[in-house]
């Protein structure tokens, strides 16, 4: 079920929520509702899926209590080790299995040996990607000691599945609402329910009035990647940048919304990255729980930045090419994710060498154009589209031959260029408090009625693919 | 004079202008004055809920595209099921064979079937007519006549057969189709009816109808047809006809629109439906326990059309599957199937379409020759 999807304004959301406010009494039966609410969210796909769902939380659950129990360190690190075994055997399977295959066969062709290997074609389950490390990080983290086991079977299920972060994040931790889920017999913050409807409208607005605007820019353009040139070329790297922005941070907003709508507290995504001053400001504004994901169970494991600058730096190319591989099974994932990692070593090595501050606003322009540069990587569907868009915007393509100011207009650079602006510009949802009066009420529902009258050109948010 | 300014200091409220004033700083302070958290999501919600309610009754009311029973306003667009279904009734004779389809199939002319095969046919081809169309028209005629005609001319587009959009709210609209097939259709689909209800494109072709109405001298005004129905279901192309003769009708920008239409129609489409298979088999199946002779074919696409569709979507995918699916569905029954979906299947002309999916007599008359070669008329004949 998508969020911006009729049966979910109009059916699903009030129903829930109204059946969540009224069960306030009853805990347990809250918590069922939640759980099978939930599941229906994530079945309305594909009800099969929904068994994936259940199969990883039963083993995390019951692996999460050995680990507990489990007097032994080498018990608690075969119950571990089972615990990343399911996750990522998942996770290996259903995303990566046809891309390993087909680079099998890639390799075996060039040598001259024919395509030997049978490439299956495997449905991914919606927001796999995200729900496997959220079960992940229960287990390292009791592992760790860095939480208690939950309450009972109910909980675990709820905080696994909780629908408003179950198919795109935030990545939420255990130990984020590890609180929130002892105290269920909560009634209503309205102080919070109010902030959740804001958080909603201004998400649900990024989504669709701006990031599926932009796209009308965008898409049509890569549609066919071997005709951009010069101007084109520029114009669909810059809507894209600001489609999967206010995509991605429409879908957290929203989520961290409806959290709050259900009285719970979701970690902040992002925190304006098009203002990030250098590469590594830029991963801590952007995607902020995967970027923390990976630095706390993957850089710092692997040593981080104790065993010298040299390690430290192969850490940081190591982690960015397992985060791009995170992203999707493909080639251009895994440069995307290098290409981060090579700006996060040469951002490192300036600041240790050179130490010469840039002034503000070119320190952000550049970041924002190395960006540019890694998002041509990530939306290339191959090596090919990705060649020919570099091209294109380094002129290799040719230029256009009109580029008057309707032509400008057209390829929607009025758009883009006004949407950039905002980025740069307007604060941070997060920073922004709304006066709560008569007047906010009215404009958000002003926009989020038109926000619905838009769901007719229904569109998916782009990290589902993930 | 700032809000907080106005709130503090005492304006004579004596004169008009200053009475305006004073009226604009107390709305201004009515608007921005401070709610309680609850007030404030209560009253979001009821206002949200409010202006949904006035948007959808006005599109119930105004009702641009004849999905809903209230006629209020002439529609902006003319609804083929309906005006299909008076012309049926009309009939003074009940057919003996239908056509079937979308608005691709609405220049089959019946006259040229009956030269072919010895039947009086009716043209029942509907806008975006998919299967559970076809199932309806089928059981409309039977419970009609008490009989299921003798033929039947099932033209399928590939995308009548996507498993991405619900059937056509025109359907449920028009109730004496929509009653053969009421317990056929998904609860999603009667839903999907009511959202458009809230749909941006309906509510500004509200508004469209309402100026038209409102500029016009009286309230039903009726719109200037660009399209007619002979009495046997056929199409005549009022507007592209006139254009035509004025010699400003523009192909390539007919194109361009289909472009556009079916690039988004295929992208959203991954695999053929099962559900409308199965309304396929069902409607093949009804028809055959009861003696009607049924031919299938696959509609048309412009080489054009067909050029942009391949090179941008999975339109040569999709395209062979429902040649399979309909293959096999002919080969499960007694109903024959046809491959009509290049020019090159039938000898057709690429210059007699009206745009990329519409083609026009000369092109029509050559698929009935495939479908219905000479020696068919005799086969008709005996039977």
């Amino acid at each position: 079920m998508l969020f911006n999807s009729y049966i979910f304004i109009l059916l699903y959301l009030p129903l829930v929520l109204a059946a969540w406010w009224m069960l306030a009494r009853w805990p347990q039966i809250r918590l069922g509702f939640l759980v099978a609410s939930s599941y229906v969210f994530y079945g309305w796909w594909h009800w099969e899926f929904t068994l994936l769902l259940l199969a990883s939380t039963l083993v995390d659950y019951y692996v999460g209590i050995g680990i507990d129990r489990s007097g032994t360190l080498t018990t608690k690190r075969c119950l571990l080790g089972l615990s990343l075994v399911s996750n990522l055997g998942i996770l290996a399977y259903f995303k990566y299995c046809g891309f390993f295959a087909e680079s099998m066969n890639g390799l075996l062709e060039a040598l001259r040996f024919g395509r030997l290997v049978n490439v299956p074609e495997i449905l991914l389950p919606v927001g796999i990607s995200f729900y496997t490390f959220q079960t992940l990080t229960y287990s390292i983290d009791l592992y760790r000691g860095e939480v208690k086991p939950a309450r009972s079977l109910m909980h675990f299920a709820a905080y696994v599945s909780m629908f408003p972060q179950l198919i795109a994040g935030p990545i939420v931790r255990y130990s984020d609402v590890e609180t929130q889920m002892q105290e269920l017999d909560r009634t209503p913050d309205w102080t919070n329910i109010s902030r959740g409807i804001w958080f909603f409208v201004i998400g649900m607005s990024q989504k669709i009035l701006v990031a599926d605007t932009v796209a009308k820019v965008a898409t049509p353009l890569l549609a066919t990647p071997e005709t951009l040139q010069f101007v084109s070329g520029w114009a669909a790297i810059l809507a894209y940048t600001i489609q999967l922005y206010f995509d991605f941070a429409g879908y957290s907003n929203m989520a961290i919304g409806l959290g709050l709508m259900l009285g719970f507290s979701f970690p902040q995504n992002f925190d304006s990255p098009y203002q990030a001053t250098s590469i590594q400001n830029f991963w801590r504004r952007w995607h902020m729980t995967l970027s923390s994901f990976l630095r706390d169970y993957l850089y710092i494991p692997l040593g981080g930045n104790r065993f010298g600058k040299l390690l430290s730096y192969r850490n940081l190319l190591l982690v960015m090419l397992l985060g791009g591989l995170w992203h999707g099974a493909g080639w251009t994932f895994i440069l995307w994710g290098l290409m981060h990692g090579c700006l996060l070593v040469l951002n490192g090595l300036y600041r240790d060498h050179i130490r010469i501050a840039l002034p503000k606003p070119l320190a952000i322009a550049l970041t924002f154009l190395c960006v540019m540069l890694g998002w041509i990587l990530f939306r290339s569907t191959d090596l090919t589209m990705a060649l020919h868009w570099y091209r294109s915007i380094i002129g290799l393509n040719g230029m256009e031959r009109d580029l008057s100011i309707s032509t400008l207009v057209s390829m929607g650079f009025g758009t883009t260029i006004t949407a950039t602006l905002f980025c740069w510009l307007v604060p941070n949802t997060w920073n922004y408090r709304p006066r709560l009066s008569l007047g906010t009420a009215v404009a958000l529902s002003l926009v989020f009625v038109f926000c619905v009258l838009r769901f007719d050109a229904e569109s998916p948010f782009l990290y589902f693919q993930f | 004079m700032p809000p907080d300014e106005a709130a503090t200091s005492p304006i004579p409220c004596q004169n008009e202008i200053s009475r305006c004033r004073c009226f604009m700083h107390s709305m201004w302070n009515f608007v921005t004055a401070p709610l309680h958290p609850k007030s404030f999501a209560i009253t979001t919600t009821c206002f949200t809920v409010m202006l949904l309610c006035c948007v959808a009754t006005i599109n119930w009311l105004v009702n641009p595209y004849s999905q809903y029973s209230s006629n209020l306003l002439a529609p902006l667009v003319r609804d083929s099921r309906s005006e299909k279904v008076a012309l049926f009734e009309q009939q003074q004779q009940p057919s003996e064979g239908l056509i079937l389809g979308s608005s691709r199939t609405m220049k089959f002319e019946p006259k040229y079937l009956q030269h072919r095969t010895n039947l009086r046919f009716f043209n029942f081809g509907v806008n975006h007519g998919r299967p559970e169309d076809f199932l309806a028209i089928v059981l409309l005629y039977k419970n009609s006549f008490g009989q299921f005609p003798k033929s039947v001319l099932i033209g399928v587009d590939v995308a009548a057969l996507s498993d991405a959009v619900p059937s056509d709210a025109r359907l449920n609209a028009e109730p004496k189709l929509y009653s053969q097939v009421r317990y056929d259709l998904p609860w999603t689909d009667e839903f999907d009816r009511l959202t458009q209800l809230l749909s941006y494109q309906q509510f500004a072709s509200s508004i469209k109808s309402i100026q038209n109405a409102l500029t016009s001298n009286s309230l039903k005004a009726t719109s200037k047809a660009t399209e007619a129905f002979d009495a046997d279901g056929v199409i005549q192309y009022l507007q592209r006809e006139s254009e035509r003769l004025a010699g400003s009708y523009n192909f390539d920008k007919a194109i361009q629109y289909n472009e556009l239409e079916f690039l988004t129609v295929f992208r959203g489409m991954t695999s053929l439906s099962k559900t409308r298979i199965k309304y396929l088999q069902k409607a093949v199946a009804q028809c055959e326990q009861n003696g009607c002779q049924v031919t299938l074919f696959l509609t048309v696409h412009h080489p054009i059309l067909r050029e942009t569709l391949s090179n941008k979507t999975a339109f040569v995918r999709l395209e062979q599957n429902a040649k399979e699916a309909l293959q096999n569905l002919a080969d499960e029954s007694q109903s024959r199937f046809v491959d009509l979906s290049t020019i090159d299947t039938f000898g057709g002309d690429p210059n007699e379409f009206v745009d990329g999916v519409h083609p026009l007599e000369p092109n029509t008359r050559r698929m009935i020759d495939r479908l219905f070669p000479q020696s068919t008329k005799e086969q008709y004949a005996i039977q």
